[in-house]
């Protein structure tokens, strides 16, 4: 049930038909697919990466909002201040890291106090609460290590793991009869009398309802249904992730006073106690390029140091990048949350543009809403057998003594370390490797168990989760993917074994004139290329390096 | 004579050079590290033509001829295993052999696959092209045993 | 912890964390003295540590004569471990450390706690990584640390590269151009950020110029290209600051990056157990015994400062054990120790403390290559040592054995300076073929990672936790380790190894 479907005939597929297909495997779509589980539909979500969570879903700040950013009556508010306070029983039916810590809003100038104030009273209009001003004593017993004269407090924010959150919905989904398809980019869509037509890169599946939940192709996906003139500009965000023996500093998300363009950048803490740095926030029209830059480097840096200064270059973990989609009108400006069923153009088509944050707090409230308007137009039969409780992976590292002794002699596999950093258990890793949704990717496996998240990234156990995603998944290795599609780690083996005596081999005897005392096998081999006294390639060394043939 | 019937690798007599004469090395027979200046005028290999200058001994003088004359190297490379616990054996040479035979070296020591056991120290390949130099495990691989157990198992279920 | 517990804890009077050269050299120094309850931890499946994938010559010829590959230096220790029938457990992670010294390992046959006397940390380096040096542009697969891609290649027969650009200078990275251009890739270049390369001299010739690989100094990676795999770096000049210079940007294709910026000793256990680091060598503040500040803990080997040398590791394991055998014999209150500072030019020293009535071993490092140098470690007048050498570099880790000097204070007030007989003992370990053999191994520049991690000016007037440098509370007593150029009048003495 749900293992990747890339085994299933293409014929096969092409005669299925679907009543509802989620374009998108985010965390939006994700919760969509889960929320539609309640009713009994044939549901199938198209994912272009081979994981879930790759793009704008897992690039961010994993913050849960309050609420009180936004304007009052906006999508965005609504379904930002419905999906934190669902929050805390989300996370526990889908087993996902969520702590409601609450967060601060940082001023220093009477501008800042002014503005801070108009946010308490947009966020209560907008339903959110447990807001209120902290001065400088209070802010500081807070959070030691934070520069600033005042701050608003939001008592109802917190942080959640927008991975794990992610894949809880989709491995729920699947667990109630939603089929993911990965490595399913949507190339074309046609409108047919019952439904749509949506080719992929492999397949044409056929459908009576399409959802595009395509976040950052959300306008090309609008297109193809017949939904033209959605301008959607990206916001780029890049972040440096740190060391997680900063996290006991940092008890809450730090963030500045808020405009209606920009959030500021925040100093972050993340569920696993790493603190993060960021976004930096530039709009861009190239939504598919994740780069980080030198020069935002240096500003988060130098912005992070006049916020929260505990923090050395030394700490740096790593750094990534996201982009936001965000819908704008002719004038750029960034326009609420659009989420549309055009009857007259596309009818049976839910269209999300512009499903930036609060996307990630508000992802069920917006799976909610989204079922509403379809409910509207069509009645589903409800699921009885819907199961809306999901297990993650029982992680090692967090149990008590008594229950890791008793895990590993349940499982020995719960017994072997291979991640030490993050301590992360064999057993752990392959519950990863056999994951309900059939990824197969090495980042596969750490967004799963944290594997490869500390200090040495990988540079310890990267070789052991290979081996074992090549052994228990039978996987070549030239075809092992460290994480999106055309990313191979290997070329090959170092040394081919040759099978006994097939391929041109000459068996070499033992103690021969040219072999010694160990029985071998000479076979062709291969040449190497570039030697010694080759030609030199065609750099010439700078001034300063030793003259050399 | 060689397995595979070639000749054995003679390239190692000629100069590493390709247009200078002049060259300067750093020596490493002691951390002094003296950098010493090599010069040959006449151009070509005969020990008595080469001059060296910045060599704070004699041994350093003797290095660099060594190597303008006659670099040599070991060399550490891999071979594959079969029906070992694991899949890859490490080997060197015993002898350094002249820098350019290196390339053939290690194609030649690339073509042979080796059957477990392989205990360290074991020689693998003797008198590698004719070159004086052995190839030698520097690994132990035990023989994997799964394989065998299954065979047991089956035969005495048969 | 609840009773159940308390009855699976066993006693060990010395539990090794690390079967590597350092934990190794460990064991059997104490079992020779006549400690007997002791255990070895090691996570993998087989002893050696990081040796088994040093493929490479160049071990053992301080300490047995001979160049072997790390394998085989390995298999010194480990044949005579079995042979002594020593206690140890592969496949077996320490996962914690108290400061009371309670040890938790997890195996496959479950938890096991040990209440021990002393532990000794040997558990080595990780590498400085990509998103450490936070290297701009995209983080596609294809970028390795030289350690990984040699594990890949060495143990796991994985072959990652093709198309290679190296970034550092480091012995790990000009092995691995080594190994990768016998392996059929094709290494384009070595960039190194500092304008002196970190790896040794026989290295560079034997790794890259024997293989046509040039070595571009000055030079940095400032973007990596790629979404899926990697496509190509860009490269550029550094000014004397480290920092890019613009206008000098080159982009090569390639589908690997190797990098070998640094090693960093892996201290997460030591953290937890509540050992002070040293923010310079990112290891253990020890005294003369590599005891740290948690009594009864010690350390050797590269998680306390990284090494050039593997035969190095093991004496200073040897040394440890040997301290450790007196620790558990005579059990005495920690004494005063007097600290040592580094002075100017000096990045760091190991010890950073000592007692003074015992002979102990110095080791340290130089900020930048210097010639005609004298060293001298004195404590306020007292001289206890003065070495002149003609070359130093960061690359090579010096070290000296320091007379007790507590006693003749007292007695004499005059300078012990070294004999002529610890003079040849010393000069024996830097043995022309001890030398000759360093050059084929790793050999970090802590300096040089340092300085490349300060590309913000801000930031360079603080260490690595954030302290600023200059400390301006000295203590009453201390030990100065200074370097000074020898002037060109002064002569250099016959003082030439």
């Amino acid at each position: 049930m749900g293992v990747q479907e890339a085994s299933q005939n293409k014929e096969q597929l092409s005669l299925e038909r679907f009543d509802v297909l989620v374009i998108g495997g985010g965390v939006v779509g994700s919760a969509i697919a889960r929320e539609l589980c309640r009713y009994r539909l044939r549901l199938g979500v198209l994912e272009k990466n081979p994981d879930v969570c790759m793009e704008t879903s897992g690039r961010n700040t994993g913050v849960c909002h309050g609420g009180f950013a936004y304007d009052t009556g906006s999508l965005k508010a609504k379904l930002c201040v419905e999906g934190n306070r669902m929050m805390d029983s989300l996370s526990k039916e889908l087993d996902f890291p969520f702590r409601r810590c609450g967060k601060v809003l940082v001023g220093n100038t009477r501008e800042d106090y002014e503005r801070l104030l108009e946010v308490i009273a947009q966020g209560e209009k907008n339903g959110a609460s447990n807001m209120r001003m902290i001065d400088e004593e209070e802010l500081h017993r807070l959070i030691p290590g934070v520069i600033g004269k005042f701050a608003m407090l939001s008592g109802n924010s917190g942080i959640l793991d927008p991975f794990q959150m992610t894949i809880a919905l989709a491995e729920n989904a699947v667990q109630n009869g939603a089929r993911y398809f990965l490595e399913r980019e949507v190339t074309g869509i046609r409108q047919t009398e019952e439904g749509y037509l949506v080719e992929t890169s492999r397949e044409t599946f056929r459908t009576r309802w399409v959802i595009n939940s395509a976040g950052l192709n959300c306008a090309k996906i609008s297109e193809m249904l017949g939904i033209r003139g959605h301008r959607v500009i990206g916001s780029k965000d890049d972040y440096i992730l740190l060391d997680n023996r900063l996290g006991k500093d940092l008890p809450m998300p730090i963030y500045t006073v808020p405009s209606n363009t920009y959030m500021g950048i925040h100093v972050t803490i993340t569920t696993d106690g790493n603190v993060l740095l960021g976004p930096t926030a530039q709009d861009t029209e190239n939504l598919s390029w994740y780069g980080v830059e030198q020069k935002n480097l240096d500003f988060l840096y130098k912005a992070a140091m006049d916020l929260w200064p505990n923090f050395t270059r030394a700490d740096y973990i790593r750094t990534y990048s996201g982009i936001l989609p965000k819908w704008i009108d002719g004038n750029g400006k960034i326009q609420d949350f659009c989420i549309e069923i055009r009857d007259d153009i596309a009818p049976r088509a839910v269209n999300l543009v512009g499903i930036e944050s609060p996307g990630l707090t508000a992802s069920v409230a917006i799976a909610r809403h989204v079922i509403r308007m379809m409910q509207e137009r069509e009645r589903f039969p409800g699921n009885e057998s819907f199961d809306p409780v999901r297990h993650g992976i029982v992680r090692f590292a967090e149990q008590e003594p008594q229950v890791q002794a008793g895990l590993i002699e349940e499982n020995p596999d719960y017994g072997q370390l291979v991640c030490r950093c993050q301590k992360v258990t064999r057993a752990e890793l392959l519950q990863a490797v056999h994951n309900p949704l059939g990824v197969r990717t090495l980042t596969g496996l750490k967004v799963r168990t944290r594997a490869m998240m500390g200090r040495c990234q990988g540079g310890y156990c990267q070789m052991r989760l290979t081996q074992m995603l090549e052994e228990e998944l039978k996987i070549p290795e030239k075809e092992i993917l460290y994480s999106r599609p055309g990313s191979p780690l290997f070329f090959g083996k170092v040394r081919e074994i040759a099978d006994t005596g097939n391929n041109g081999t000459e068996k070499a005897e033992a103690g021969n004139a040219q072999n010694g005392n160990t029985e071998s096998e000479r076979g062709k081999g291969m040449d190497i290329g570039r030697m010694p006294g080759d030609k030199r390639n065609s750099m010439e060394p700078v001034p300063g390096e030793e003259a050399h043939s | 004579m060689t397995v595979s019937g070639r000749e054995p690798c003679t390239k190692g007599n000629r100069l590493q050079t390709t247009a200078e004469r002049v060259r300067t090395l750093t020596c490493i027979i002691c951390p002094n590290g003296c950098e010493i200046r090599a010069e040959n005028k006449a151009g070509e290999k005969e020990a008595a033509d080469w001059r060296f200058e910045g060599a704070l001994c004699p041994r350093g003088e003797k290095y660099a001829l060594q190597e303008m004359t006659d670099p040599r190297r070991t060399i550490a490379t891999s071979a594959a295993v079969r029906g070992g616990e694991e899949p890859l054996v490490s080997l060197r040479l015993t002898e350094p052999i002249p820098l350019g035979c290196v390339r053939e070296a290690a194609e030649e020591i690339h073509r042979y696959t080796l059957i477990a056991p392989i205990h360290a120290g074991d020689v693998v390949i003797r008198n590698l092209l004719g070159l004086g130099s052995d190839v030698i495990a520097t690994r132990t691989v035990k023989a994997a045993v799964k394989a065998v157990q299954a065979c047991t198992v089956r035969e005495e279920m048969s | 912890m609840n009773e159940k517990n308390m009855q699976n804890v066993r006693n060990v009077d010395v539990l090794i964390v690390g079967g590597g050269p350092a934990g190794l050299a460990a064991a059997l120094r104490l079992w020779e003295k006549g400690i007997r309850n002791i255990l070895l931890v090691e996570r993998e499946k087989r002893l050696g540590g990081i040796l088994r994938q040093c493929i490479h010559d160049g071990f053992g010829l301080a300490r047995f004569g001979e160049s072997l590959s790390g394998p085989e230096y390995a298999g010194r220790f480990t044949e005579k471990l079995e042979e002594y029938g020593i206690p140890f457990l592969t496949d077996a992670a320490v996962y914690q450390i108290t400061p009371e010294k309670i040890v938790t390992v997890v195996t496959k046959k479950g938890l096991l706690t040990f209440q021990t006397k002393a532990v000794i940390l040997a558990m080595g380096c990780r590498e400085r990584t990509q998103g450490a040096l936070a290297i701009p542009g995209e983080r596609p697969a294809g970028v390795f640390t030289a350690g990984t891609a040699q594990a890949y290649m060495n143990l796991y027969n994985r072959m990652p590269a093709r198309e290679v650009v190296i970034l550092g200078s480091g012995d790990i990275g000009l092995i691995m151009a080594r190994r990768l251009t016998l392996e059929g890739a094709h290494v384009h270049a070595v960039f190194e950020i500092q304008p002196y390369p970190s790896g040794l001299a026989r290295n560079l010739q034997q790794c890259l110029r024997d293989y046509g690989i040039p070595l571009y100094l000055s030079h940095t990676v400032t973007e990596i290209h790629g979404s899926s795999r990697l496509e190509g770096v860009t490269v550029s000049e550094v000014d004397e600051h480290l920092r890019p210079v613009p206008g000098t940007e080159q982009y090569i294709a390639c589908d690997t990056l190797i990098l070998s910026a640094g090693l960093i000793p892996e201290n997460e256990l030591s953290l937890e157990a509540g050992v002070i680091l040293d923010p310079r060598t990112k290891g253990a503040v020890v005294d003369e015994h590599l005891q740290t500040s948690v009594p009864g803990i010690y350390a050797a080997g590269n998680v306390l400062h990284v090494h050039d040398l593997a035969d190095y590791v093991s004496e200073e394991a040897e040394l440890l054990a040997d301290a450790v055998v007196s620790g558990l014999q005579e059990n005495d209150a920690q004494e005063e120790k007097i600290p040592i500072r580094a002075g100017e030019g000096i990045h760091h020293t190991v010890p950073q403390k000592t007692g003074g009535r015992e002979p102990f071993l110095l080791s340290f490092r130089v900020t930048r290559p210097m010639q005609d140098v004298e060293i001298v470690v004195r404590l306020a007048d007292q001289v206890l040592l003065r070495k002149r050498r003609k070359r130093v570099v960061p690359a090579e880790m010096l070290r000296f054995p320091i007379q007790p000097f507590l006693n003749a204070v007292q007695k004499s007030g005059e300078a012990e300076v070294e004999s002529p007989s610890e003079y040849r003992n010393r000069a024996a370990q830097e043995s022309p073929s001890g030398y000759r053999n360093r050059a084929a191994q790793e050999s970090p520049s802590r300096h040089r990672n340092r300085a490349a991690q300060e590309s913000i000016p801000e930031n360079r007037n603080r260490t690595e936790d954030g302290m600023c440098e200059e400390n301006s509370d000295r203590p009453a007593q201390e030990i100065v380790v200074e370097i000074r150029k020898i002037m060109p009048d002064e002569g250099f003495g016959k003082e030439v190894e």
